[in-house]
């Protein structure tokens, strides 16, 4: 209650900004990831693409992880297009890199892996029936002891001749905003800051390590405002339950739906977004009494990331990313939500 | 009554001491060897034929939980047998290892810009080839290498490459029909059977990943199927045309097909044996496809093989469909390793082991106890028919389980009797070692007392026993796979808990601690090769629990005594030759490198030649126990100072600091270190200095008595220099659920300490001093109260300002706040500056005096 309350405030308040400063509303252009490995057309998710005039998707090419074989960089899971994009939406690749796989890399190896990146997007792309794209992003949780050799790949991706003229993104994440001086900060165009995420799913308690305005504030604050670099911001749709046995952080469930936690014969609700198995649930993989922790990205919750937010980005254009395009996250909200969480960033 | 209680601590159980050093081994080791976690003797590679260990038991992890390391292993055996052809048919003069290079190892440029586009007019061999004697001849012989060009340029299609995974454009279908084309002009060509059947093969591969299901097992079946060939691609083939039927929807075909590959082809067995299951076709559509007695019990087995609980049905079913099945040896050995697992094991390591190696769901001991004492006269009863029927080849094995089962229910007599039914004629090597080991296990439960007329009864046994575990000692082990030090070493593992958990508990039930514990550093050091961080601290240390805890000092020097001793038995020298058995420790050390990050360096070696140091170091722990402190040095002289320094400040800090044992100081925390160094050898000096002293200068006595006692308490569990006592410090040491152990009197209750300090006061009319000494009995004194089971807990709690306090812990509180000493301090000393002193230092005091 008290974040709605803190959401309508920020809504109020900047409308009363607006009124008295004559102030132009900053530009929010909503998008979304497609994040999912076979791309084909879905009537529910068109329509969204449709409704919010979404004129670029940002789709997972590949993630890029060692070869257990060869222990050399390859593309796992990349993604196949069963359709081509609509040809109002652009495509902007995004290529997941875990990090690990950089820590034993030299910079010749970096130089091929750049050039592999390149020539895989460029192919992905045309695959997906786009001739070009003006964006590409990578996507890797980097730390401090791989941060030169991250930093040293994109410089490379940066000056490979297949990727001239386009602009480089980098995801950021919280931690790494907030630790500018130990992460660095990733020689690119702009970077999406990941608004999710962000609390400790393996502690037991009743937080929500997707989307928490006050975890959220840790991280952000002024840090926002001198981050040299423009910021997109990215928000979650998506939702899970978290497994603890014995308190213990067990697993996230992706069998368990919402409406599996409310039936009464399999759960019993004990307080904030806890649930406990009333019985041995083999088809959760759960045991009698093990708890559940029901995470979501509520509209409330995204509403008041969304007043936050506004007051620290200082452009006057925000591109608002939303993870993720899939018709069975999509569906558990109205156009209005999103509408509504859009206006608050304005 | 201080006697009284000092005797009834020290008068341990011997079995307490002797089961809680094992249980603790184990509880603090690494992660158990899936295939070494249970106390084994019935070896379960007793079959004839290779190829099953990923079905022996192991109730840990099925196929060790990795089916991707299984394949791995197959993968490797695959290559193996490939090569191998080649090898055969390229006829003499072609090495192993330039056979796998080129079939295996060459790198891209090396396939791309030579093999792959070989003709005879781009014939000059790369420098990196040119003596590569497998190359050399097949550039002569034009269709061995016209295959080799094309199957280089075809296998980037099916066995992706890292590069290849680059690249985007992986609509490979129609490279693969028309690569598979090829194969197929090349076979219709080819006179050779050799490359004929591979090129039929690799056709048959091409359009398999093609998904022209159809066209791969028509083409099996025109052209592999009834193809008379000794070479396995015959079944790799065959494994394709199972994947085929399942493709097509044949999955009742494609099972029995599974089921054939894992029957003819180990390298492809664990592969099959999940393709088998996931066609979902049940086991009763499947048999009815077997064409023989043979093909069934082949199917039962791989049903059996999914069993981890106990059962006869799978070995019965198999028996009825072919009496002559070396896969009843696998079954037959995985019930037994069951039985080992479940109900022997429990037996030997106590009923809380599996919980103490975090394995759940062994909490029900009792009940399983019960159900496989049901279960094992009926197990017992199929080995006898095995046996009785004289069907199966080897009716031996059949006697083999039957006796071992025998030892295992303790029947001794009717384990004897089976075993002397055995034909020892033409027996395999394999089932004549398992013989002899049962015979050593019945024979070692027939013994009521262990005495040399005993010992010669067993020592030709042991000394076969010796000469399996050196054989072993040579075998080579691959330490990227391996798992633990007793990997595929089947005695040394035996041999191991034979001298553990058999023969040490026979000297141990007549509190032989000597003989025990030769037996189990027998059987701890039957490798003779170790691991250890660099930072720990040898010695004593490096030493079996039961030397560290259980022993005395007499104990320790008669074993010295024998080391010396020119008259040994033919029994007792063996057993002590382990002491001056020299053992390589490979030093591993973590390095921080700014590039690298943390990694572990494994390249120092040492040999340690011989034990001796350590029994000293051991000794000289005793005595300082026993407060023998003469006795103390002279052990501790032959170890020497520097190994003694070393030997704990290395261990326990970053930088070398020592502990002061004559340290004074009223609370127990924090402890106290110093630069100086200081090492068991100079307090054994100065405490026997000290009980001198006492002696020869009576008249400063109280002084002398206060330092040792101070020595005494510091040297405890409380202490700083805990470990001049002991060689390992816990918290578990104390409270209800530590381990007895027979210096637990001092350890853990200051008995003499505080004896120590009353005599000291006795002895000295200073009331300064008077007050320190009561002060600090009353902290000796405070160590006798029991500690309550949840007071831990209760402690933790407190922490977070929970109240966790149950009726336990509130008695602690109190009588910890109510000792008698505390009386004597208020009622006497209180004029005293030491009293202000302890008052301001001591919070149990103040309460104490608060509540009065």
């Amino acid at each position: 209650m008290k974040l709605i309350s803190a959401a309508k405030c920020f809504l109020i308040l900047g409308s009363c900004f607006l009124i008295l400063s004559c102030h132009h509303p900053k530009i929010v252009t909503p998008s979304f990831y497609y994040w999912k490995t076979v791309y084909k057309n879905n009537e529910t998710e068109s329509a969204w693409l449709k409704h919010f005039q979404v004129n670029k998707l940002y789709v997972r090419i590949m993630d890029v992880d060692t070869d257990e074989n060869s222990a050399d960089p390859v593309p796992i899971s990349p993604i196949t297009f069963q359709n081509k994009l609509p040809d109002t939406v652009a495509i902007v690749p995004v290529v997941f890199i875990v990090n690990n796989v950089l820590k034993p890399l030299s910079h010749p190896h970096l130089d091929v892996l750049a050039k592999h990146i390149a020539a895989f997007v460029n192919g992905k792309v045309q695959q997906a029936g786009k001739v070009s794209y003006d964006e590409l992003q990578i996507d890797c949780d980097w730390t401090a002891t791989t941060r030169d050799n991250y930093f040293y790949l994109l410089n490379q991706l940066k000056s490979n001749p297949g990727l001239k003229g386009k602009t480089l993104s980098a995801t950021l994440r919280l931690h790494q905003l907030k630790n500018q001086k130990s992460s660095g900060i990733p020689p690119v165009n702009r970077a999406m800051l990941m608004c999710y995420n962000m609390g400790n799913l393996r502690k037991y308690g009743k937080q929500n390590s997707i989307l928490e305005i006050s975890e959220l504030k840790k991280y952000l604050d002024h840090n926002v405002a001198v981050y040299p670099m423009p910021l997109d911001v990215g928000l979650p749709l998506f939702n899970w339950a978290v497994a603890f046995r014995n308190k213990a952080y067990a697993g996230i469930s992706k069998r368990i739906k919402f409406v599996d936690l409310i039936n009464k014969n399999q759960f019993i609700f004990i307080g904030n977004n806890i649930y406990k198995a009333a019985t041995d649930l083999p088809e959760f993989g759960l045991l009698k009494a093990d708890e559940v922790r029901w995470e979501d990205s509520t509209v409330p919750d995204l509403e008041a990331a969304a007043g936050y937010l506004s007051g620290l980005i200082k452009s006057d254009k925000i591109n608002v990313i939303y993870f993720h395009l899939d018709e069975n996250v999509i569906s558990q909200y109205k156009y209005a939500d999103l509408e509504k969480v859009d206006d608050l960033l304005r | 009554m201080p006697t009284l209680k000092r005797l009834m601590i020290y008068c341990v159980s011997f079995f307490g001491v002797f089961f809680a050093g094992v249980a603790i081994d184990l509880a603090c080791g690494p992660e158990p060897d899936p295939y070494d976690y249970y106390v084994t003797f019935f070896h379960n590679n007793l079959q004839k034929t290779d190829g099953y260990q990923p079905f022996y038991f192991s109730g840990y992890t099925f196929m060790n939980g990795y089916l991707v390391d299984v394949e791995s292993d197959s993968r490797s055996a695959e290559a193996d047998i490939n090569v191998k052809e080649w090898m055969t048919y390229m006829g003499r003069g072609v090495s192993y290892k330039d056979v796998s290079r080129i079939l295996y190892e060459t790198d891209r440029k090396t396939d791309s810009l030579y093999l792959r586009n070989f003709t005879d007019h781009n014939g000059k061999i790369p420098d990196s080839l040119k003596n590569n004697s497998f190359i050399k001849k097949l550039v002569k012989r034009k269709n061995a290498m016209a295959y080799m060009a094309l199957s280089k340029k075809t296998e980037p299609l099916i066995s992706w490459g890292s590069d290849y995974r680059w690249e985007t454009n992986q609509n490979t279908k129609s490279a693969q029909h028309t690569f598979a084309l090829k194969y197929l002009e090349m076979a219709a060509k080819q006179q050779d059977r050799f490359l004929k059947l591979r090129c039929f093969y690799q056709a048959q591969r091409l359009l398999h990943y093609s998904r022209y299901y159809r066209e791969a097992a028509d083409l099996y079946d025109k052209h592999i199927r009834n193809v008379a060939s000794r070479s396995h691609v015959k079944y790799w083939a065959l494994n394709l045309k199972a994947g085929e039927e399942q493709q097509m929807g044949h999955s009742e075909q494609a099972a029995y097909l599974y089921s054939r590959v894992f029957a003819l082809c180990p390298e492809r067995r664990a592969r099959t044996y999940v393709d088998f299951f996931n066609t979902k076709v049940s086991i009763l559509k499947v048999i009815k496809l077997a064409k023989n007695g043979s093909e069934k019990a082949v199917m039962y087995a791989i049903k059996g093989f999914r069993t981890p609980g106990i059962g006869l049905t799978s070995l019965k079913k198999v028996y009825a469909a072919d009496r002559r099945s070396d896969l009843l040896s696998v079954l037959l050995a995985r019930e037994i390793n069951k039985v080992e697992e479940h109900y022997l094991t429990p037996r030997f390591n106590g009923r809380n082991y599996f919980d103490s190696i975090g394995f759940d769901g062994h909490d029900k001991y009792d009940s399983v106890k019960t159900h496989y004492t049901r279960y094992i006269p009926k197990l017992k009863a199929f080995c006898e028919q095995l046996a009785d029927d004289h069907k199966y080849p080897e009716p031996a094995l059949g006697y083999l389980g039957s006796a071992y089962l025998s030892w295992v229910t303790g029947d001794t007599k009717a384990g004897l009797n089976t075993l002397n039914r055995i034909d020892d004629t033409g027996l395999r090597p394999k089932l004549y070692d398992e013989k002899q080991l049962i015979k050593l296990l019945l024979f070692s439960q027939g013994i009521t007392k262990i005495d040399s007329t005993a010992e010669n009864e067993l020592l030709p046994l042991l000394l076969w026993l010796e000469k399996k575990v050196i054989q072993e000692r040579s075998l080579k082990i691959n330490r990227s796979t391996y798992r633990s030090d007793y990997d595929l070493k089947y005695y040394s593992a035996s041999a191991r808990d034979f001298y553990e958990k058999v023969l040490a508990p026979l000297y141990a039930r007549q509190r032989d601690s000597a003989m025990a514990a030769l037996c189990i550093l027998h059987g701890d050091r039957t490798i003779l090769t170790t691991d250890r961080w660099a930072h720990d601290p040898a010695l004593g240390f490096d030493m079996p629990s039961f030397w560290q805890t259980a022993m005395h000092s007499a104990d320790l020097k008669k074993i010295l005594e024998w080391n010396y001793s020119t008259r040994k038995t033919p029994f007792l020298k063996l057993l002590m030759a382990t002491i001056n058995q020299p053992r390589v420790t490979t030093v591993i050390t973590m390095e921080n490198s700014a590039v690298r990050g943390y990694y572990l360096d494994e390249t120092k070696k040492s040999i340690e030649k011989t034990a001796i140091p350590a029994i000293y170091d051991l000794l000289g722990t005793a005595c300082l126990r026993e407060h023998k402190y003469n006795e103390a040095v002279k052990a501790f002289q032959h170890v020497g100072s520097a190994k003694l320094e070393h030997s704990v400040a290395s261990a326990f800090f970053d930088t070398p600091r020592y502990a002061n044992p004559f340290k004074e100081q009223l609370g127990d925390y924090p402890w106290a270190y110093q630069a100086a160094k200081s090492n068991k050898l100079i307090f054994a000096i100065a405490m026997a200095k000290l009980q001198k002293q006492i002696k020869t200068d009576p008249k400063n006595a109280a002084v002398y008595y206060y330092k040792m006692a101070t020595g005494m308490y510091n040297t405890s569990w409380y202490g700083s220099a805990w470990y001049y006592t002991a060689y390992s410090w816990s918290n578990a040491d104390i409270g209800p659920e530590a381990k007895h152990l027979p210096y637990n009197g001092d350890y853990l209750g200051e008995i003499t300490a505080k004896k120590y300090f009353l005599k000291a006061r006795a002895l000295t009319n200073d009331m300064e001093f008077k007050a320190k000494c009561t002060f600090m009995a009353a902290k000796c004194d405070e160590k006798h109260i029991p500690i309550p089971a949840d007071y831990i807990n209760y402690l933790a709690g407190r922490r977070y300002n929970q109240d966790e306090s149950t009726p336990a812990t509130k008695s602690y509180d109190r009588e910890v706040r109510q000792n008698p000493y505390f009386k004597s301090l208020r009622s006497t000393y209180s004029k005293t500056q030491f009293y202000k002193l302890a008052v301001n230092e001591c919070s149990y005091f103040r309460d104490f005096l608060s509540t009065k």
